[in-house]
């Protein structure tokens, strides 16, 4: 038995080298980027921000006080306050819940729908590639802003109708960017052999194609959560969305337009919120494409 | 005779724009438990599609394929799985078979989890440990990544992964011909003793005339999807009939400055293999065409004992009645 434990594991008897994976490679490249990493610090902050909001924000998201409304930017309200005399500050705070859970599950929702749709079309090709392909050009030729705010219209608002209306919008990029990437690793012929040790069809597009066309997909959905950021704080803006007085930064922008010529801390601080955190995440996604492309490095 | 496998007028046709691909067209033959077959031919002439029909990678369009004396031509879904464990496949290109984004124990442990072989008992990781000492693999390249290993160890992670699931019969596609020379003998090796050790059936594809030579029992010499020669490997390298045969075999350089042997230089297009006419497919490059080759296509006869030949004339070209003409 003893012998056997040992062979069990190969790998530590003979300390077999680890291999440097394709993560921290990616990681070296993205290490030297300079901009991808302010855009990861920037990230960073907003997920701790929405992680530690009850810590970090001074007052409660909807603590109101009227005698304090419209107060200009001072040490007690870093912010300044709403109309209702609720702090800007801590409502940013809170407010970047709503973004990260929309940019999260809007794009991890289109990108598992893209991809299963684009996986089908590209791996099986003829009729289904055909028929998939052409429902996604019908998506693609309505601007997704328009098409959101047809969806959330026919759906009624909220978080959730929001995060599947931004989530239809982002599909048919996906489902492009992994049928090409299939075709093109379909082809090669460690997929042939696959099939000829018998892997069934969810098996290839599993475990050899998909982490063979990973690196465009990873780039993708980075830039697709900015975007659906952006979307959603739009859809809020024009009143179709989150609805106030939830603490969603384009429901805020939208609440704090009326007073935008008197008052501009209610409006900006939000505004400026959502421009760090699109830039944050373009910067990143741009780096990671660079350290991804195998053309790139060194 | 313990026959493996055979092959009865095999058909394999490609629709393109331009018409209909006869990329194998008609290939008989059978195959003893043990051998191999050694399929030589020129690029695109149907060798690798033949292996890969035979193996149902690709679907056959016409004719017969019997396995241990079952018809698998048309094989149902479990059918194939019991034959995928049975005949497996060596590739060409050890940089393009396996997927870079696998280390080198989850390839060969593939076909093992596939197949759940570990549930019967073996452990997997052992299994494949066992593999890697059977092929010649360090057992502390377990974790690394084919991209850092060379061809021929990338060749060797190939045959293992073919062999996992012990299969009866490989079909070996230029197992060695995307390697240095060196490493080439070692594969060849390696192959020869296994085939040994597990009593392998291979059909061997290649186009290099010594490295056949060197593995086969018999050797099939294809021409635009058609077998046009078959013979004892020994006895081809000494008669060779059919003309294309000549010209292939006088190919291979010999290492004697005093050697005068005069290479017989093929001239003329290759003809089409798309919607083929009735005629000989190598008579537009044939030296002794005559007027019958332009009219009817030649079938495989047995010329003598054991040596098949398709061709109208071989017997006036032994004879020397027919001469070649001097382009």
């Amino acid at each position: 038995m003893g012998t056997a434990n040992v062979r069990i594991s190969p790998s530590l008897e003979f300390g077999a080298v680890k291999k440097e994976g394709m993560l921290r490679q990616t990681w070296k490249g993205l290490k030297k980027n300079k901009l991808a990493m302010v855009g990861l610090v920037l990230i960073i902050l907003l997920i701790i921000m929405a992680v530690f909001a009850d810590v970090i924000a001074p007052y409660g998201v909807d603590d109101q006080d009227l005698t304090q409304k419209f107060q200009p930017p001072s040490m007690e309200h870093i912010f300044g306050t709403d109309d209702f005399g609720r702090d800007v500050f801590s409502r940013v705070i809170y407010g970047s819940r709503y973004s990260l859970a929309i940019g999260a599950c809007a794009a991890i929702l289109s990108a598992a729908v893209g991809m299963i749709i684009g996986s089908v079309a590209g791996f099986y090709g003829g009729k289904a590639d055909n028929i998939l392909m052409r429902l996604i050009d019908i998506m693609l030729a309505i601007p997704s802003t328009l098409l959101g705010i047809s969806i959330v219209a026919a759906l009624g608002n909220g978080i959730r109708n929001v995060i599947i209306a931004v989530a239809i919008g982002a599909v048919p990029a996906y489902a492009r960017i992994v049928r090409a990437s299939i075709l093109s690793v379909k082809e090669q012929e460690y997929i042939e052999a696959a099939r000829s040790i018998g892997a069934s069809d969810l098996r290839i597009i599993m475990r050899h194609i998909l982490p063979n066309c990973l690196a465009p997909i990873i780039v993708q959905i980075t830039m697709s959560v900015a975007k659906a950021i952006l979307e959603a704080s739009a859809l809020s803006f024009i009143g179709l969305g989150v609805q106030p007085p939830s603490a969603e930064w384009g429901a805020m922008l939208s609440a704090a337009r009326p007073y935008f010529r008197s008052y501009w801390w209610v409006m900006t601080f939000p505004g400026l919120a959502i421009m760090m955190i699109i830039f944050g995440l373009n910067l990143f996604g741009d780096g990671l494409r660079d350290a991804l492309d195998p053309k790139l490095k060194s | 005779m313990d026959t493996i496998l055979e092959v009865k007028d095999l058909k394999k046709y490609f629709s393109t724009p331009k018409g209909i691909l006869h990329a194998v067209d008609g290939i008989n033959f059978t195959l003893e438990r043990g051998k191999t077959l050694g399929v030589v031919g020129e690029s695109g002439c149907g060798k690798s599609t033949l292996g890969r029909v035979i193996l149902h990678l690709l679907d056959n369009t016409g004719g017969k394929i019997y396995f241990e004396g079952e018809d698998i031509t048309n094989p149902t879904k479990d059918q194939k799985k019991k034959l995928r464990q049975q005949m497996q496949m060596i590739f060409q290109d050890p940089y393009s078979s396996i997927n870079p984004r696998m280390t080198v124990s989850e390839i060969i442990g593939e076909p093992l989890k596939i197949y759940e072989m570990h549930k019967k008992g073996v452990s997997c990781d052992e299994e494949v440990a066992k593999l890697m000492d059977t092929v010649g693999l360090a057992r502390r390249l377990y974790n690394a990544y084919p991209h850092e290993l060379d061809g021929g160890r990338r060749q060797r992670i190939g045959i293992a992964r073919a062999l996992a699931l012990n299969p009866k019969f490989v079909v070996c596609d230029e197992p060695v011909s995307a390697l240095d020379v060196s490493i080439q003998a070692q594969i060849l090796n390696l192959m020869q003793d296994l085939q040994e050790e597990r009593k392998l059936t291979y059909i061997f594809i290649t186009h290099d005339m010594s490295v056949v030579k060197h593995i086969s029992n018999d050797i099939a010499v294809m021409y635009l999807g058609e077998m046009v020669e078959k013979c004892d490997a020994k006895e081809l390298f000494h008669t060779q009939l059919h003309p294309y045969t000549k010209a292939l075999l006088s190919a291979i350089p010999r290492p004697n400055i005093h050697d005068k042997t005069r290479r017989i230089l093929l001239r003329g297009e290759i003809s089409s293999p798309i919607d083929p006419e009735d005629r000989c497919r190598f008579c537009t490059r044939c030296v002794y065409a005559q007027e019958k080759c332009f009219q009817s296509e030649p079938q495989l006869e047995q010329a003598q004992p054991g040596h098949f030949v398709a061709c109208h004339y071989w017997r006036e070209i032994e004879e020397g009645k027919v001469k070649a003409q001097e382009v």
